[in-house]
């Protein structure tokens, strides 16, 4: 047996390893080209912002006063002028502001007069599971103006990470840390607010196969007309699910995916929502009814609602989204939009988890982008 | 002799399979003019089931594909159980002539459409194991308070083939949405 006759070892020049590791350090050097650049303040960083206490939607304990610690570290090394916190404790404590997922009329006008605040920015915690690995976390904020007749939100995002969400080469890219996972969506988040207030648009980066989120029953009204721009309220979804906030996450998901398109919708602020709901007292029960749609068609002057029912929201194992969308017309008083949908993140999965889906965030978020998206192109 | 009786039981045969092919489970009533239907409201659904959100799905999935077909609109389910509060209906699974045309004439609807899931969920048989639905529906009409087009449905379970070679089953969802499929072939057919 000759066996090493067929193998000839030559020698490999020095010179070899040279390119190879300039490209090692090249590679290095655009993980590194990816934190925020300190923009100038002329892109809204001379806006002063009261950073409100963190909602918490995820239905567990979770560290809510060291999210929004990491949250002001992050806007402050952007460089934002930030209310600081004893005048906004003041403020909140004065007034007997308990909610803190959105900004009503009046809680507006109240930041902006005794605490200073030219924006005030709202973050609610979807979801955050410190305890098992991989550690989850999902995040939505926005930036609502308090000032004018009406706040009106200024840039919305949501992030959803995973501790093995990039695994990297020999699993380096884990995380195991759940602070660790919070502060790289928050950079997430601040980069986005930043590039926002800066007039740079971004696009959120899209699942692929995203025609896996097509719903299985669509309904399109003749009344619904594309071209036209709509005034719409996205109001909390009916939540028959075993997850608590469902609803009021469902209602967060379209409100920010509707935000994407300014030139269609003119969204209106949760906030406002709410305080209508508590005013006229209206509880759903199985949805909204035609006779409250027309009180607040009425009061917040819209022209459509957003709604319908969460039939499941599950974060644990494979996670599921099973949602009814309806949109409801405010002249015929009619559904002009329903779609269904049924979803889970392993849907279409075939090959060593390709396309798998960790987070029901990911998953409700694409499936209000398809709705929306069509809602737009539908002719 | 032999021949007669072989061919008395081949025609024997023919005519209890022909029988199967009709449609079982369905009633329309003749009388009734379908076109006239425009507007239904699709009350709650009972479940045998028990608990969970087993009859909340089947007339979710109903819902929105009955509104698909752009035949017939269907009332909002919040606006439904406003009329339902209003109307003070007892039982929405099974609602009397009485209240059926109270809550019509409240809600501008043509009919109402009640449901019970007699079967959601898992079956199991030996070491097969597969998911099931099983339906039954009906239509009633808001003038008078009849029964006009009733219908039943049962997808999924256990075939020969999960029994001799396993896996296989479809998901839930899937079940679901051919039952409800089904039901609406039913009705416009």
């Amino acid at each position: 047996m000759t066996l090493s006759k067929n193998f000839s070892c030559k020698p490999v020049s020095f010179l070899f390893f040279i390119p190879l590791l300039a490209s090692f350090f090249f590679v290095q050097g655009c993980a590194t080209s990816r934190t925020v650049a300190p923009i100038s303040r002329a892109d809204g960083k001379d806006m002063t912002i009261a950073v409100m206490p963190v909602q918490n939607l995820s239905g567990v304990d979770a560290p809510l006063n060291r999210i929004r610690r990491i949250i002001l570290e992050n806007l402050r090394r952007q460089g934002f002028h930030l209310v600081p916190d004893s005048v906004l404790d003041d403020t909140m404590a004065k007034h007997r502001i308990r909610y803190v997922g959105g900004i009503s009329m009046e809680m507006a006008g109240i930041f902006k007069k005794e605490a200073g605040a030219d924006a005030v920015l709202a973050t609610s915690l979807e979801l955050y599971d410190g305890t098992h690995y991989p550690p989850k976390v999902a995040l939505f904020s926005r930036l609502v103006a308090a000032g004018g007749p009406r706040p009106k939100i200024l840039w919305m995002d949501s992030v959803a990470m995973s501790g093995d969400d990039s695994p990297g080469l020999l699993e380096t890219g884990l995380v195991y840390n759940p602070y660790v996972l919070v502060g790289k969506a928050v950079k997430r988040l601040a980069l986005s607010l930043c590039n926002a207030l800066a007039g740079v648009k971004t696009s959120k980066p899209g699942v692929t196969m995203a025609g896996r989120f097509k719903p299985d029953d669509l309904f399109v009204s003749p009344i619904w007309d594309p071209a036209r721009k709509y005034k719409v309220l996205v109001i909390p979804f009916y939540n028959v699910s075993d997850r608590r906030n469902a609803g009021q996450i469902m209602q967060m998901h379209f409100t920010e995916q509707l935000l994407r398109h300014p030139e269609n919708f003119e969204v209106l602020e949760p906030g406002l929502i709410r305080h209508e709901f508590l005013n006229i007292r209206i509880i759903q029960w199985d949805g909204i009814s035609i006779e409250n749609a027309k009180l607040l068609f009425a009061l917040l002057d819209a022209d459509l609602i957003v709604t319908g029912k969460v039939l499941e929201y599950r974060d644990t194992g494979d996670p599921l989204v099973a949602v009814n969308v309806i949109a409801i017309e405010r002249k015929s008083r009619q559904i002009v939009w329903s779609s269904t949908e049924y979803s889970s993140g392993s849907d279409d999965v075939y090959f060593f988890d390709t396309g798998k889906i960790s987070t029901a965030h990911t998953i409700a978020s694409e499936m209000a982008r398809w709705v929306v998206e069509d809602m737009i192109k539908r002719n | 002799m032999a021949d007669l009786k072989k061919l008395s039981l081949l025609i024997a045969i023919l005519v209890s399979l022909a029988g199967c092919g009709g449609n079982s489970g369905v009633y329309h009533d003749k009388n009734m003019d379908f076109g006239a239907i425009h507007t239904v409201a699709i009350l709650p659904f009972g479940s045998l089931e028990g608990g969970g959100t087993a009859a909340e799905m089947v007339r979710d999935d109903f819902m929105g594909s009955l509104l698909a077909t752009g035949a017939i609109y269907v009332i909002p389910s919040g606006e439904v159980a406003h009329g339902i509060g209003i109307t003070g209906m007892q039982s929405p699974m099974a609602p009397s002539t009485d209240e059926v045309k109270k809550f019509c004439s409240l809600e501008k609807a043509d009919a109402v459409i009640t449901g019970i899931v007699k079967e959601y969920g898992q079956v199991r048989n030996g070491s097969a194991e597969s998911d099931k639905i099983a339906v039954s529906i009906q239509m009633i009409e808001g003038q008078t308070g009849r029964i006009v087009w009733s219908a039943d449905v049962t997808k999924g379970g256990i075939t020969v083939m999960d029994r001799l070679f396993g896996g296989g089953a479809e998901p839930m969802n899937v079940i679901t949405q051919k039952a409800v499929n089904d039901l609406i072939k039913k009705l416009f057919m």
